[in-house]
This record gives structure tokens, sequence and C-alpha cells, in this order.
């Protein structure tokens, strides 16, 4: 048993060496705990672990009433795998069969197939709507993929694209709130933890980390879709007759400083804005830095009237319309001799309003100018508003002190211009304009709601009280008649801007502007008009005023307080019956004022024809007609006519002067009001000069 | 007639026996319960890819393969271990032969992993081999010391098999190489001789390497040394990605810890390749933790011990000896250089866990070794 014994000794042997073997191997799996354990765990983890994201929804954009203006709509991406099996046999179909649903071409979607950049992929058509995918996916081609995203969808098309802005195809704000409030509309996306295998397949864990999505926050503005729309017809008709080459306008509440509407022509569709040039998109209440004119006298009137230089009653001398200061001329359009200096405002005297000013110090006028917001911007919550240039009176020439008190060597937005008429409407604060009234998060509920934000105190009340009359004889009888509404105080101020081309004023191209406020006594709205090269007219009285009363008349309906002033009394009797006056041979305009006054309803005549002579009104004259029928007018074909002296009694100083001076007739004023008599009888060959009297 | 007496005198023989050994039967059963709990979560991912989720198709094939292992167990249990020498020459080299064959015919006739009928030649080699060096050594026991009569016949029929499975399976043959060769040290053969061989072995594996970088720099890859001038370990060590399979396998023991994750929860079944095969001692390690790996280690050394002390040292003849010790020794390097690899301590090599990876092939071969192994039991004084 020897041999036996060795066997088992060997035996022994193995048996105690392969036993270490499972020693080593329980010793390794230690040492991996203990040396490397919380590090591979880490890798691990990481490894595994993949996150998807959840996509916030951008908020919409309502306007004052809850009316949705910007909202989102899902819309679909085509996208193709051109290399999976099956693809290849339906190709020639479905390409025939996508163009005739999206008309584009087929030969373009092979195209942009056979160019793809990646090989398994391949973005054929973006934005298709639910139908179109519904077709599509009715089709079962293999490799087609439809992959779902938001889309923004602006429900009003063009209706207040300026504010609104546009957003990119990948969602991305690229222009006014969209881009102003980016952060705020777009939310955070959420991620939901997923595993991931080597194959970078996911599967979604039960256990997984959800980080719900932040989505974006509700915004609501303070425009009104009603007035918004409004603002935005009258000022397209405004500038289509006028012959303008673009308009804008901007409503504000004085006392707040919320926009109640900005508009601007051109506009563009903010659903498709790559189909519009820059100018269309741009939002010149707030970008486009432009001499005032006239408008820009408030701040000498201010100035001058609260450092009591003037005042409303003092008799400024005018004289023939034209005065030398510093070297150079300045004209009125007429010479209005020695006339009040609420006069000069109201019949925009230049001569007068450059006397006035020149009788301030620079450093107090120019303070006064800086206090009304000039030279800086209004900050107001809408992206790329300019300041404006304001200079320094170190910079200023000899001249520049009266330049400027009429408008000229200072530029302004709209915009500037609109709030510092809100400041004499409001009593003398400068407030910040603003369109974002509140924002609310997907509950509904509001997180952020703006307040009235007044940036200071620019002159006193009672300075504003004193001008008030002036401004509002503007309107009454000086160069902005046209924006008169019966029962309703109107203050405003006219601005007539020579346009500086190449650095020098071009005689013939004018920036017309109007900006007012109105009920003058309780002011809700200020709202500024500026048409830029009108062709029919350059005065802001003409052009831009009848925008002002437009809207002003179409808003009644929803300012109660305005409209209780409009509206008829109701327990009048009835009016009775009148002879029709005759108008024929009176220029166009002249005759439907009058008729007009006369409480007739006159379609306005056609811009081209306003400084013609009227050849037929219907019904005929004498004819026995109720105030509130429409008489229509017909002017005469031009020069048919020998130019005969119509009658301007009873028309506002202005209204006469601005006819006969467009027809070559020199006219004297003597006095101011009304016409009550004039030197030539109506009817005689037009005479060369005329002398008008007023009361 | 002739043949009812035949099946009368089995029934008798059979019931004249000892019953198998209990031990390693449920060794056994443990195994193949741990392994198809196992590889139901870890074929979750190729289930996934090749069939759509139908995880349970690749389970019922599993059990399958598992009954057909098991069977053969208790068919192998209920022939003489003694019968089977009979044939074992003969079967040793008609399984060379398949061997060549396969070598020669190659992929075309076979596929990649040349099987023949579903059954791998090496398969049915390393269990021939075993048997018919257990034949040699107990004939050869009288001038056992002798290098031409004794030493040089073993190595002759040793080096052919491992030669011809080595071609295709380093991993394997180094594992049939060991267990022949412990079994001709336990069967009492020179120590020098196996010294010898073992240096020149070494100096053999030395040149080996030399001429095959790639498998030279895998093993500094391993090892972290720089041992050869002319390789290039980062290049190759990135190739073969076995840096990746390592660390992945390693994490899943990291994650693992103490009591592992729970039963299905593995994440790294995603990250390993072939997790219900090659690195199922991994996934276990994972979904376990320390002591579900101990439990499998465990079971293992039991069989190591049970069977060397309790069938092996009692076996009725020196040929039941030296069988027993190589099948044990061979099952039980299975599963140590299976968690060896899995835990990083030695190479990536692709084998199998004995009864508890997903593959046919194996499984049978390791159920047919167990029968035999229980039939040596059954003769045990």
């Amino acid at each position: 048993m020897e041999a036996k014994d060795h066997i088992l000794a060997r035996m022994y042997v193995v048996l105690t060496l392969v036993s270490l073997v499972p020693l080593l191997i329980v010793g390794q799996i230690v040492r991996i705990y203990l040396t490397e354990g919380t590090e591979l765990r880490e890798r691990g983890r990481q490894q595994a672990s993949a996150s998807i994201t959840l996509p916030a929804l951008r908020g919409s954009i309502l306007d004052q009433a809850g009316r949705t203006l910007a909202a989102n709509i899902a819309r679909y991406d085509l996208a193709l795998d051109p290399t999976v099996p099956g693809f290849a046999e339906q190709a020639s179909t479905f390409f025939d069969r996508l163009s005739r649903l999206t008309g584009q071409s087929a030969a373009v979607l092979r195209r942009r197939v056979a160019q793809r950049t990646s090989r398994q992929y391949v973005l054929l058509l973006r934005n298709l709507d639910e139908a179109a995918r519904e077709e599509i996916a009715s089709w079962k081609v293999p490799g087609v993929q439809l992959q779902e995203r938001f889309s923004r969808r602006y429900n009003y098309g063009p209706t207040a694209a300026h504010v609104l802005g546009h957003v990119s195809v990948d969602g991305q704000g690229m222009a006014g709130l969209e881009l102003q409030l980016d952060e705020v509309l777009k939310g955070r996306p959420g991620r939901r933890a997923v595993q991931r295998d080597r194959h970078g397949v996911r599967k979604v864990r039960v256990d997984g980390a959800v980080v719900e999505p932040e989505h974006g926050q509700t915004v609501v503005l303070t425009i009104d879709l009603v007035r918004q729309s409004i603002l935005e017809e009258e000022l397209a008709r405004g500038v289509a007759e006028s012959g303008a080459r673009w308009g804008t306008a901007i409503a504000m509440d004085p006392h707040t400083g919320a926009i109640l509407a900005l508009a601007n022509v051109p506009t563009y569709d903010p659903n498709a804005p790559g189909r519009y040039d820059d100018a269309a998109r741009r939002n010149r209440a707030i970008t486009d830095r432009i001499e005032p004119g006239s408008t820009f006298k408030l701040v000498a009137a201010v100035a001058a009237v609260e450092q009591g230089v003037v005042t409303l009653e003092d008799s400024i001398e005018t004289g023939d319309g034209w005065a030398v200061f510093g070297g150079r001329t300045v004209k009125d359009t007429h010479a209005w001799g020695t006339i009040s200096f609420a006069d000069v405002i109201a019949l925009s005297s230049n001569v007068g309003m450059a006397k006035v000013a020149s009788r301030l110090d620079p450093g107090v006028f120019y303070q006064y100018a800086r206090n009304l917001g000039f030279g800086q911007p209004t900050w107001v919550d809408l992206p790329g508003e300019v300041g404006g240039t304001l200079k320094k009176p170190n910079a200023w020439s000899g001249t520049t002190l009266t330049s400027m008190s009429r408008g000229y060597e200072v530029d302004a937005t709209p915009l500037q211009m609109l709030t510092a008429y809100c400041a004499l409407a409001n009593g003398g604060l400068l407030v910040r304009p603003y369109v974002v009234a509140e924002r609310r998060d997907m509950l509904g509920r509001t997180v952020w709601r703006a307040s009235r934000d007044s940036i200071r105190r620019a002159f006193k009340p009672a300075t504003a009280r004193a001008l008030l009359p002036a401004f509002e004889r503007v309107v009454e009888e000086g160069t902005a008649t046209q924006a008169r509404i019966e029962g309703l105080r109107i203050a405003g101020k006219t601005g007539t801007a020579q346009k500086a081309v190449g650095g020098s004023y071009d005689r013939h191209a004018y920036r017309a502007s109007f900006v007012g406020f109105f009920p003058a006594e309780a002011p809700e709205v200020a709202l500024i008009v500026v048409l830029d090269e009108p062709r029919t007219s350059g005065y802001g009285g003409v052009v831009a005023a009848p925008i002002f009363r437009r809207v002003a008349r179409r808003w009644a309906g929803t300012l109660p307080e305005v409209a209780r002033r409009l509206a008829p009394v109701p327990d009048l009797p009835e009016p009775p019956a009148r002879a029709v006056p005759d108008v024929t041979g009176q220029p166009a305009t002249v005759a439907a004022s009058r008729l007009m006054a006369a409480g007739y309803r006159v379609p306005l005549p056609d811009p081209a024809d306003r400084l013609r002579p009227v050849a037929v009104q219907q019904p005929a004259p004498n004819t026995l007609l109720e105030p509130g029928a429409r008489v229509r007018l017909r002017a005469a074909a031009p020069d048919t006519t020998a130019p005969v002296m119509p009658d301007v009694t009873g028309l506002s100083v202005r209204q006469a002067v601005f006819w006969l001076a467009a027809r070559g007739v020199h006219v004297e004023v003597q006095g101011h009001g009304r016409v009550a008599a004039q030197s030539v009888p109506a009817g005689a060959a037009l005479p060369e000069r005329v002398v008008l009297r007023c009361r | 007639m002739a043949q009812q007496t035949q099946q009368t005198s089995l029934r008798q023989r059979v019931a004249a026996l000892n019953p198998p050994d209990k031990f390693v039967l449920w060794v056994v059963l443990g195994l193949a319960a741990a392994g198809v709990v196992a590889v139901y979560s870890a074929i979750a991912f190729l289930a996934e890819t090749k069939s759509a989720g139908d995880t349970e198709r690749f389970l019922l094939r599993h059990l399958g393969r598992v009954a057909l292992a098991l069977g053969a167990a208790v068919v192998f249990s209920l022939i003489d271990y003694r019968r089977l020498a009979r044939y074992s020459k003969l079967a040793l080299i008609g399984s060379l032969v398949l061997l060549v064959i396969v070598q020669i015919a190659g992929e075309q006739v076979f596929g990649a992993q040349r099987r023949i009928f579903g059954f791998q030649p090496s398969d049915l080699a390393k269990v021939a081999l075993l048997l018919y060096v257990g034949v040699l050594l107990t004939h050869k026991q009288a001038y056992i010391k002798s290098f031409s009569r004794a030493f040089l016949p073993l190595l002759v029929w040793i080096g052919a098999t491992v030669v011809l499975i080595g071609i295709e399976d380093l991993s394997t043959a180094a594992i049939v190489l060991t267990s022949a060769l412990v079994m001709c040290f336990v069967g009492r053969v020179s120590v020098w001789h196996l010294g010898g061989l073992g240096l020149v072995g070494v100096v053999l594996a030395g040149l080996l390497l030399w001429h095959s970088p790639g498998r030279a720099a895998r093993i500094e890859a391993h090892l972290g040394m720089k041992l050869f001038p002319h390789t290039n370990a980062e290049e190759v060590f990135s190739q073969q990605d076995e840096g990746y399979q390592a660390q992945q396998a390693r994490i899943a023991i990291a994650m693992g810890g103490l009591f592992g994750v729970g039963p299905g929860k593995s994440i790294q079944r995603d990250f390993l390749p072939a997790p219900y095969n090659d690195f199922i001692f991994a996934i276990i390690a994972e979904e376990y933790g320390l002591f579900g790996a101990l439990a499998l280690l465990g079971a293992f050394v039991g069989l190591l011990i049970h069977g060397f002390l309790r069938i092996a040292r009692h076996a009725p003849d020196p040929f039941g000896l030296f069988l027993a010790v190589g099948l044990v020794t061979m099952l039980v390097l299975y599963g140590f250089v299976h968690a060896g690899v899995s835990c990083g301590l030695l190479p990536v090599t692709g084998l199998p866990l004995p009864f508890v990876s997903y593959g046919g092939t194996s499984m049978l071969a390791a159920g047919v070794m167990v029968g035999i192994l229980l039939n040596i039991s059954r003769h045990v004084k």
C-alpha cells in the first residue's frame, strides 16, 4: 500500500493547491470593494444613466382682455433614412405623393435626399401640420420619421407684429417681446433619467428621477386687440392716402405709461417673418431717431412758462413771418403779425417760439429737454430701443437753441416724444412706457405685475395746467383742426419737419406728425402719429391729425368716459331738415369741413382731390336734408375751372390760410379765431392778396 | 432471450450498486437552479435584440439544455466507468480525428464554432482524454517512473489533444492540460519529468508569445507590465476591448457590494458582452453580492473537497481514483477560471461556468463528467 499512500499524499497536495484558488478569487473581490469600489460604482452609474429632455412649453402672449395673440401648436418635421430596407422600392411614389401634398417639387425633394450630409438622416420638410402628418403616416413608408415639435402661431397674423416679434424655426425669440422675454417665455426643459446600455439604447427606468419641465410663463400685454386693430387700420389708411413711405403710431395711457397700441406701416406677418424685408420688421416707434420738428416746441414752451419768461397771454412779435437768429433765417408759414404766446403754439410759429426760447439760458433749456426724457431711452420693455440725441450745451452753436426750440438739431424716437406729451397730460411726470402688464405661470397664477413707474417729475403740475389751453387750441383752431372731434377736448401739437438728406434739409421731403391726448381735461389716451415723406401734404395737421381723429373716434367704443362725451344727447328733438349749403367751387377740404360743421356726414375726398374745387355735390345745394344725412362731393378735374375766391368766413384762420396759401394767395390776418370777413368776396377771381378779419 | 438476461443483469447490477453521491447531486442541482435564475436576468438584453424581448423563449431553451445535461448525468451514472475505459482509446482517437477534420475543413463546413451535430469535438476530446490518461496511468503503475515507457506515451496523447484543442481555444486547452497533468501527478509520474515539462512549457510559452505580439500584449495588458520589447500593449489593449470587458466586470462586482442589487436588477448585463455566458459570475456577484459569489465558489469548493476526499479517495480501484481526480479538477478549474476572469484575476477568455452559463455543448459535457463521477461514487468502498 505504499503506492496508494503516495497517490493519496499527492492528491492532498493537489487538493490544497487547488483550494487556494478560490481564496485568491475572494481576495480579489474584496480588493475591488476596498480599493476601487467607489470609483467603479460611480463609473457604472454614469455610464448607465442618460437623460432625455422633456420639452417646456413656450408661454403664450395674451392681450389685455386675455385673447391669445401668440400660442403654440404642434408641428411636424419629416425626416428620412433612405437606407432603410424597403424605402427604395417606394421612393418614387413617395416623392410624388409628398410633392402633391405639400406643393414642394419632387425634384427638389430628391435633390435634398441625394445631397444629404448624413448617410442615414435627412430632414426633408419642416412645419407640417397635423393633417399632413396623418396623411404621410398613412402611407406607411419605411424610413420615414415624423418628429413632433412645438411651433409658434400668431393668431392674428400681422396684428401687433412689432410688439410680439417672432421666433426662429427652433423656437428661439428673434424680435419684439419674443426676444425680450425669451428666458421667461421658453421656460426650462425637464429631464427624465433613463437607463442606457452600451449601444446607447435607452430604457425608461421606473425609478428614474424626473425633473418636471418648467413651462414658460404667459405674458399679458397692456395692448388691446380691438384698439390695436383700429390703430393699424387707420394708420395703414392714412399712410396709403398720404402716400407716405412709412408710418408709425403709438398710444399710451399717460398716467401709467401702459402702451395701449403700437402700430407700424409697413408691417409683417410674424408667422412668416422671412418673407418680409428688414424695413417691414422694423419697429420704428422705438428704433428710428428722427428730428421731431414742431412737436418738440413743447420743451421750449414748458421751460419758458415754468421759468416765467413768458405767459400764454404775452404778445410775441412774429412780424412778417421771418427773423434772423445767429445768422440763420427762421421762417413761418405765414406772417402772423403780433400774436399771443398761446397762438405761437397754436399756429406753430417758428419765429415766435425761437424768440421766446432765446430768452432762456441754454443750460436751463437743456435741463428741461433732459428731464422730459430726450437724449436717453424710455426704458420701454421692448428690445432695440435707441436713446435719441440731445447735444449738451457746451457743444451748441449760436443757432442751436433756436433750432432746437422748434425741433431741429435734436432727434428722438416717436415713443420718446409721446412720453414727453404724456407728462403734459398727467401733470408733469415722466413715466416709463411698458407693454407687459402681467406674467402668469402655467396654472394662471400671477407671478409678476407691472406697476406705474414714473421716472421723474419733469415740470410742475401748474405748468401743465397753464399750458394745456394752448395745446387744446392747436386742435380747436390751430394747425390741427383736422383732429377735432365734436364734444371731445383734445390737446396736441403738429409737427412738420423737413428731412435732413445728406447733410442739408430737403424742401420736398417732410416728416409729418401729430401728437396729442384726450380728453384734455382728464386724459385717458395719448397718441402719436408719424408719417415719413407723405406726398399729398407735408403738414402734420393735414396728414397725421386725421389719423388721430379717426382713431380717437373709433376708440371711443372702448373708452366709456370718451364715449359718454361723444354720445348724442338722447332727448334732443329730431334735428330739423335744413337746406344744404352750396359748396360748389370751394376746395374739397374746405367744403367737407363746412358740411360736417353743419352736421352732415361727408365721405372724405380723395387725397389727390382735396385742394381742388368741388364740381358737383349730391344731393344738390339747397335740398332740404336732415343733419346726419350723407352728402357726396365730387371734385373738379384738375385745372378745368378758373380759380375763384372761396367763401372762407366761419372757417378757422388756419384752414383759410392753408387753402389760400396753397393757391399762392398772400394772406394778411387781422385778429385771431375764426374768419369774420374777407376783403375779396366769394366767387371773385382769385386775388393776389387778401385780408381776413377774424374774431 | 439473451437481451432479456442482459437487461436483467443490468438492472440487478444497478440495484446492487451504492446510491450515487447525494452531495455532488445537490451541488449540481443547486448550480443549475442558480444558473436558471441568473441566465433569465442576464439574457434580457440578448432577448431584446434577437427576439423582441421574448426572454421566455431563451429561458425555455436553457431549461431544456439543463434537463439534457442532467439526463446525460443520470445516464452516465448508470454506465460502469470501467466499461467506459474500454472505449476510451477509441473515443480519444476518434475525437482527435474529428478535431483534425474540423480544423482542415474549417468554417465553411462546420460554422464558426466548428460543431458536429451541435457538439464540439473538443468537448468529446477532453472527456476521452481524462478517461484514457486514467487508463494509461493505471496500466503503467509498475513502471510509472520510467520516462520512455510511462511519461512519453502520456505526454504524446496529452500533447496531441491539447495542441489540437489549443489551436482554437487556448484557455480550454490550458484547463485540459492542467487537469491531465494533475492526474499524472497524482498517478505518481516522476516529479522531475513533470518539472522538466513545466520548464520546457515556460520556454515554449515564451517563444510562442515572442512570435505572437498580440497574445503577448494581452498578457502585458492584463499584468500591467512590460515584458516584451516588441509589443504594443496599448494599441492591442484598446483594439481587443479587453480593458473594457474587464472593467465592466469589475464594475459589476463593485456594484454588487455585500448583498447585491437584487435579483433581476443587474445593470451591467447591458454593458458586459455575453453576460449570460462568459460573465455570468459577474452578474451573480452584482445581483447577489459577495454572499452570492461566496455561495457559488463554495459549491465548487464543496465539489472539490467532496470529489477528492469522498469519491477519489474511496474509489474501488486506482483507475477510479485517477479519473475522479481528473474529472473533479477539470470541473472545478472551469468554475475557478471563470470566476477569476470575471473578477479580473485572469485575462479575459470565454469560459463557461459549468451548469450555470447559458450554452449547450459545454453544459452537456459537464453533465457527462458529473455522470461518470457519480458512477464512481456508486462503487466507493
